[in-house]
C-alpha cells in the first residue's frame, strides 16, 4: 500500500499541472463629463463575532478591521442641457445638475486586520471570508454616506468652480442655479 | 393496550433517529463544515470623516477592467527518505498535484482619466473670434478599487493579508500598464474636447492645446 502511495505521488509530482486562471471579462471604457469637487475620506472599524454562531463550537472567532474609503462627488456636466446655459452680453446664467457620487474607493492599503482572535477548535478567517467582511462594511460606509454633507458640499463647491471657469472664459458676471437633491 | 405500546415504540424509534441525524450532523459540521456563516453579519459601528477636500477634478473618460492574479506554491521536491511516512503531506500532493498553496483573486477596477484642475493650471485667450482655452496634460484621476469588485477565486492553504495585499497591488500595477496601451490619453482629450465646446458652445471657435503638468 505504501509503495502504491508513493508511486502514486511521484506519478502526481512528474505532472504537476498549473490549473487555467479564469479569463477576465472585457473591458470597458465610457466617455465622462464628471466634475468632482470634493473628497472624503471616511474610517470605519468593521467588527465581525462568529463565537456564538455555532453552539457545539468551543473557541472564539472574532475580527476586527480598520478600513478607510475614499468618496469623490460632484456633478455630471454631460447632464447639462442647451437651455441650461443662457448668455446675455457679459453675463452668464447656468443651472447645475443636481450633485451625486463620482467615485468610490477602498483601496486594500487602507486596510489593516487589527485583531484577530481565534481559541479552541475553530479555524483562522480565510481571505475568502475577510473580503466577504470588508464587503459589508463597504455597503455600511456607503449607507452611512446619507448621513455626511458630502452632497450638499459637492454642489456648493461646484458653483464655485463653475463660476471661476467662467470668469476666466471673461465673464464678468455668473449666475448660478444649483438643483436641489429632492 | 398493545397498540399503545407499538406507538410509544415508533416514537421512540423516530426520536432515536432523529437524535442519530442530529448527532452525525454536528460531528461532521464540527470536523468538515468549516467555518464561518453566509449570515454572518458585521457589527454596526459608526463612520468617522477623517477629511474633506475642496477639488476640482474632470473625469473625461473612465476604463473599467477586471484582472485576475495568481500566486501558487509548489512543495519541495519529493525527498523518499524523508518525506515517505508524512501522510498528510502525501495526501496533500496527491489531491492538489503538488501545489502547497494557491490563491486566486479577480479584481474589478475603474480608472478615472482627466485634468485635475485645481493643481495643474489652466488659462483661456481670446483673440477675435476664437476662444484658446489651455489645459494640463490628462492624467490618471483616480483608481477606484473595492471588496466588492474583489473575488477570491480559490484559496488553499493560509495567506497572509500582506500576502493579498501584494497581489491586489499588483493588479493595481496591471490597470496603470492598461492605460498606456489603450491610449486613453489621447482618448480623454477627444472626450474633454467634447465637453469643453459644449460647456462654451457660445464661442464660434474654441481650440484646446495642452501642456505639461505644472
Amino acid at each position: 500500500m505504501k509503495k502504491i502511495l508513493i508511486i502514486a505521488a511521484l506519478l502526481f509530482s512528474a505532472c504537476s499541472n498549473e490549473e487555467q486562471a479564469p479569463t477576465p471579462a472585457v473591458m470597458e471604457i465610457k466617455d465622462l463629463g464628471q466634475l468632482a469637487t470634493v473628497e472624503y475620506t471616511i474610517g470605519k472599524i468593521v467588527q465581525m463575532d462568529q463565537t456564538e454562531d455555532a453552539w457545539y463550537k468551543w473557541g472564539d472567532r472574532k475580527i476586527l478591521i480598520k478600513t478607510r474609503a475614499v468618496v469623490k462627488a460632484g456633478i455630471d456636466l454631460q447632464k447639462l442641457k442647451e437651455d441650461d446655459i443662457v448668455i446675455k452680453g457679459n453675463t452668464i446664467e447656468i443651472t447645475l445638475p443636481e450633485a451625486e457620487y463620482i467615485s468610490f474607493n477602498m483601496d486594500p492599503n487602507y486596510t489593516k486586520t487589527e485583531v484577530e482572535s481565534i481559541s479552541g477548535f475553530r479555524d483562522n478567517f480565510s481571505q475568502k471570508e475577510k473580503n466577504e467582511i470588508l464587503r459589508q462594511g463597504e455597503d455600511a460606509i456607503k449607507r452611512d454616506l446619507e448621513k455626511t454633507n458630502i452632497l450638499q458640499d459637492a454642489s456648493s463647491n461646484a458653483e464655485d468652480v463653475i463660476r471661476d471657469f467662467y470668469k476666466e472664459m471673461g465673464f464678468k458676471r455668473v449666475i448660478i442655479h444649483s438643483t436641489v437633491q429632492e | 393496550m398493545k397498540i399503545n405500546r407499538e406507538y410509544i415504540r415508533l416514537i421512540k424509534n423516530v426520536a432515536l433517529l432523529v437524535g442519530i441525524g442530529i448527532l452525525v450532523y454536528i460531528v461532521y459540521d464540527y470536523f468538515f463544515g468549516g467555518e464561518g456563516n453566509d449570515s454572518s453579519k458585521i457589527a454596526e459601528t459608526p463612520i468617522h470623516i477623517e477629511s474633506v477636500k475642496q477639488i476640482a477634478e474632470i473625469s473625461s473618460i473612465s476604463y473599467t477592467d477586471e484582472i485576475v492574479v495568481d500566486s501558487v506554491e509548489y512543495f519541495d521536491k519529493l525527498d523518499l527518505s524523508e518525506d515517505w511516512y508524512d501522510a498528510i503531506e502525501m495526501t496533500e500532493r496527491l489531491l492538489y498535484r503538488n501545489v502547497k498553496r494557491r490563491l486566486t483573486i479577480i479584481v474589478k477596477g475603474e480608472v478615472h482619466y482627466g485634468f485635475d484642475l485645481k493643481h495643474d493650471k489652466f488659462s483661456a485667450q481670446k483673440t477675435n473670434d476664437t476662444l484658446t482655452l489651455f489645459l494640463p496634460e490628462p492624467k490618471i484621476i483616480a483608481i477606484n478599487m473595492t471588496p466588492s469588485g474583489n473575488e477570491v477565486y480559490q484559496e488553499q492553504g493560509d495567506w497572509s493579508d500582506s500576502e493579498r495585499k501584494k497581489l491586489e497591488a499588483k493588479a493595481k500595477k496591471k490597470l496603470i500598464e492598461n492605460v498606456e496601451t489603450l491610449d486613453l490619453n489621447s482618448k480623454a482629450k477627444d472626450s474633454a474636447g467634447k465637453l469643453f465646446k459644449r460647456l462654451l458652445s457660445h464661442e464660434k471657435h474654441v481650440d484646446i492645446k495642452y501642456s505639461e503638468n505644472n
